[in-house]
């Protein structure tokens, strides 16, 4: 590689360990283990519907924080506990109803008297759960709770070999000066956690993505932190530094990962409400402040200050009416050349922000209120499809949410205005979880954002936060202990253009499986998916783009069984065929065939997966989840024809310290493309 | 010979609201509405006709309707019926007037139909249609009968096999009036009970002769809740989802349903009817 890049690889490792690692040696105790494998096929359902380009870290560090900070299930409420991914609407409203009618469970094992609570969910459900019947514990000793604190240090390295961006070969020079890489092609992380489950948590994150100097001009490219303590003053939650902060169904104040629709049909609702540490290495989607949580009896106040930096450029070019206007904001959190970190935090978005709660015996009540300082920053770009949502940036937006329950059925509801102009709703949500008999249970969604709805920080349900109508309908129903029986429909409109769609236009989606599962181990399932929209399409005949129909159609069989002891397999195949008006249809198809070991053996542990592909139209392209590195998803998305293969192998080194290395191939003749890829993680608990 | 069930049935004629087309129809017009025109699983087939032999079905009508709102601008449709039903204990026999209206199109029928119930899990029905249709002003179409045969099996204790056929008989071309659009169709559906409470519904809906060989899917579900009945259904039709709420209390039936269509929206529907 002959690329620009000239900075020592070793030195720059030890800036980043004297940045990060030196304020987190004073740890005691190890740290608590990942989350449970057995959640792969639970996190596949959500992440596939998102294609290969979403960015999934952040999924792991919910997970994970769910897993360190179990839910007690007595004082719960709905909403955390559709939170935890074991759970579905049934389970929730049945357990609700229990502890409605007899008080709070004195063991975890009372759940077996709730209809759907077998012996096997219990055992798989004891990571994610807790019972305490008293109210959560306070500060009492500070040097106790320090002194029992646990240390998490990540270390992620990634090498790639052949298939490398033609940029990294450009010289820092002439015509190449704003697109040659400034760094390396590889991926580095380095994350230190130092938390007491419910006392206290203290964390910095460095990152850098391939192409990316491992050194800019004041640190790591991309660095986050916070410390959060619980139950300190008259406060039951202090988070300083970066946060999540989610409330109601997402509307109005919304940060993280949120899906819409999936194969969990009964998943519709918003249910990570509240302020939270972020952790994640995703450099968009979170807030960057103060963030301060009161609790009173059933009233809860939240009140958040951020000053988070935008990625963007402003129009220069001094003959354009538009100078000086935002020509376009950047989400990838890309920095590798020299335009893309000319773009780095070139814009300031303050904003204050509050939540009210009150929770009622059956339901919860909520007002959210924000105030944008800078309100000419949520303008989304210079493009025709953004031209209401460039009219209109309120400073201010309100918005009212709730949700009740009444025996088996669930309601919940937002609702945002703007307080200057309080006849017009600009986004609303409405939406029902029903569990009509003990074995069927049905979702229902309604949602209608404006397209003069501009809201940065929102994760309403839906394929967009703006400029969209729609319906949705899921169905889950257990034929038998064994077999169950699922679908969703979900139709939208858009009644102003989209990104990659030059007039207004519908769209639909629906999804139908069958499943088996016996046991932990065997599970079986048979899926049928289509999706139709409107899309330009480039290859069309008119001189505009005129955007075409659309239609995705998708069928997968997929099994996973044991082979042996310690051994099991699972095999896929799946095809896929794009249908447009005037365009030959043309299938593709994906046979994988996966082996992975249950239990370490010598302390090694090995999976590995061998894929073929035929793929020949990039708009049926399929995706599959594929095993990586511990809170690394990757869901690939395979075009092309060939075949790929990876190997991933974890090594206990010490009681402290865990290897994992995963090595990849791909062969593409279809693209006449081939690379290898080694990526590596350390975690030390110290 | 006793006659059992001797029962009147009067649809009132009730105003549709909506940007949309409506239709109301009784004694089951907006629960099949509700339920994405799930016809074979409701008041038409066998079952339907043996249950209530008054009853009518104007789906087909309903679903020409939805296709070609846009082209008639339809608002404000709505409809009358008045029907008498009476048999023995495994014969029923009813006869049926209707009339639906808008601004634009008017139709009227008058519908024979009779069904019988083989066995405990035999149920075998027929109707005799005869319909016209007319424009406001300007065009009136001539008269055609269709007939109809259904057929009911039981799959089980909580399972029905249905199948449902009608053929016009008599073919009008690209007549957008026509209540049966196609010269024939032919519906196969399932219905499960999941519960006391609760139940499934799907069917596959063929259609030949002069409208485009096209199958639609639907699917529903109920639920009940007291006097009340919860419904949903979708399907690949116009229509993609819909949803209904029916109140029932002695001889008075009141349904609700509406429609979601992408692109129109909601496209509401009323009806009340009366059985003694």
């Amino acid at each position: 590689m002959a690329g620009t890049y000239e900075q020592p690889l070793i030195r720059n490792l030890l800036r980043w360990l004297c940045a990060v690692v030196i304020p987190f040696m004073f740890s005691i105790k190890p740290a608590k283990a990942q989350i449970p494998d057995d959640l792969r096929n639970y996190l596949e359902r959500f992440l596939e519907q998102q294609g290969s380009g979403a960015d999934f870290t952040e999924i792991s560090d919910e997970l994970s924080a769910l897993y360190q900070q179990p839910i007690n299930i007595n004082r719960a409420g709905i909403d955390e506990l559709l939170a935890c991914p074991l759970l579905d609407a049934q389970l929730v409203l049945g357990l609700i109803e229990h502890r409605r009618k007899f008080g709070a469970l004195v063991h975890v094992h009372e759940l077996q008297l709730i209809q759907g609570f077998s012996r096997e969910l219990i055992t798989a459900l004891q990571p994610f759960i807790r019972l305490e019947t008293m109210g959560e514990r306070g500060w009492k000793n500070l040097k106790t709770y320090w002194n029992q604190g646990s240390v998490e240090a990540l270390s992620y390295t990634w090498f790639q070999q052949g298939n490398l961006d033609p940029r990294f070969e450009l010289k820092d020079t002439g015509v190449n000066r704003d697109r040659a890489f400034l760094g390396d092609p590889i991926r580095s992380s380095l994350r230190l956690r130092y938390y007491k489950t419910g006392v206290y948590s203290l964390a910095l994150t460095a990152e850098k993505d391939p192409g990316e100097p491992w050194w800019q001009s004041n640190g790591p490219d991309f660095l986050s932190g916070h410390l959060a303590i619980e139950q300190i003053g008259p406060f039951n939650r202090v988070i300083i530094g970066d946060y999540h902060a989610a409330f109601g169904q997402g509307l109005l104040l919304g940060s993280g990962l949120a899906f819409s629709q999936s194969a969990n049909v009964m998943s519709i609702k918003r249910t990570r409400t509240g302020i939270r540490p972020y952790r994640s290495v995703n450099e968009v989607r979170f807030f960057r402040g103060v963030a301060a949580q009161w609790v009173k009896n059933n009233w809860s106040l939240h009140l958040m200050y951020s000053n988070n930096k935008q990625d963007g450029l402003r129009i220069n070019d001094s003959t354009q009416l538009e100078e000086g206007l935002i020509a376009d904001f950047f989400n990838s959190g890309l920095h590798r050349n020299r335009k893309e970190i000319a773009s780095r935090n070139q814009f300031s978005m303050p904003m204050f922000a509050m939540a009210m709660e009150k929770k009622f015996k059956a339901g919860t009540l909520g007002v959210s209120y924000k105030h944008d300082f800078n309100p000419g920053m949520n303008n989304s770009g210079n493009h025709l499809y953004h031209w209401f949502s460039r009219q209109n940036s309120p400073a201010r937006l309100l918005s009212v949410y709730g949700d009740y329950t009444l025996r088996n059925i669930h309601l919940f509801f937002e609702q945002v205005r703007n307080p200057e102009r309080a006849n017009k709703s600009l986004g609303s949500v409405v939406g029902l979880l029903m569990s009509l008999a003990q074995n069927l249970d049905v979702s229902l969604l309604y949602r209608n954002y404006d397209q003069t709805f501009n809201n940065p920080m929102s994760i309403g349900f839906g394929n967009n936060q703006s400029n969209e109508q729609g319906c949705y309908l899921g169905a889950q129903w257990r034929i038998r202990k064994n077999i169950g029986f699922l679908c969703y429909k979900d139709i939208w409109k858009s009644n102003w253009l989209r990104y990659q769609v030059s007039s207004p236009s519908t769209g639909g989606s629906w999804l139908a499986e069958l499943n088996y599962a016996r046991g932990k181990q065997i599970f079986l399932y048979l899926r049928y998916r289509e999706t139709t929209q409107a899309r330009n399409i480039s290859a069309s005949l008119l001189p505009i783009d005129a955007p075409s129909v659309l239609s995705v159609k998708r069928l997968r069989f997929h099994a996973d069984y044991p082979a042996g002891k310690n051994l099991s397999f699972s095999t896929r195949f799946e095809c896929a065929t794009p249908v447009v008006e005037g365009r030959a249809r043309q299938w593709g198809s994906l046979l994988f065939h996966e082996v992975q070991m249950n239990k370490p053996v010598r302390g090694y542990r090995i999976s590995a997966r061998l894929s073929f592909y035929d793929v020949g139209d990039y708009l049926g392209r399929i995706y599959a989840f594929e095993g990586d590195l511990p809170y690394v998803f990757n869901v690939q998305g395979f075009y092309g024809n060939g075949s790929s293969l990876y190997v991933m192998l974890r090594k206990k080194i010490s009681r402290s310290c865990d290897l994992y290395m995963r090595f990849s191939s791909d062969l593409n003749e279809g693209r006449g493309q081939e690379s290898k890829t080694l990526s590596g993680m350390i975690k030390w608990s110290f | 010979m006793k006659l059992i069930n001797p029962k009147f049935i009067l649809l009132f004629p009730f105003p549709v609201f909506g940007l949309t087309t409506g239709n109301a129809q009784a004694p089951v017009g907006a629960t099949s509405r509700a339920l994405s025109g799930l016809g074979s699983l409701q008041a038409p087939g066998a079952i339907g006709i043996f249950n209530s032999p008054a009853s009518g079905r104007w789906d087909s009508t309903r679903a020409l309707f939805s296709e070609y709102r846009n082209f008639f601008g339809i608002r404000g449709l709505s409809s009358a019926s008045l029907g008498f039903s009476t048999g023995i204990k495994s014969l029923r026999v009813g006869i049926l007037w209707n009339r639906t209206g808008s601004m634009y199109l008017n139709r009227q029928e008058l519908r024979l139909q009779l069904a019988g119930r083989i066995s405990e899990l035999l149920t075998l029905g027929m109707g005799l249609h005869y319909q016209k249709a007319f424009m406001t002003g300007s065009y009136q179409q001539q008269g055609k009968p269709a007939l109809q045969l259904g057929m009911a099996l039981k799959a089980g204790k909580k399972t029905d096999v249905l199948l449902d056929w009608l053929r016009n008989l008599s073919r009008v071309e690209n007549d957008f009036t026509a209540q049966h659009q196609g010269t024939a169709h032919f519906r196969a559906g399932v219905r499960h009970r999941v519960s006391k409470q609760a139940g499934l519904m799907g069917e596959v809906h063929a259609r030949y002769g002069d409208y485009p060989n096209r199958s639609i899917l639907r699917g529903g579900l109920w639920y009940r809740y007291g006097t009340f009945t919860f419904l949903a259904g979708t399907s690949n039709g116009p229509e993609p989802l819909s949803f209904g709420a029916v109140w029932r209390k002695r001889y008075i039936t009141i349904e609700c349903a509406a429609g979601y269509h992408a692109s129109l929206g909601f496209s509401p529907h009323f009806s009340a009817s009366c059985n003694w």
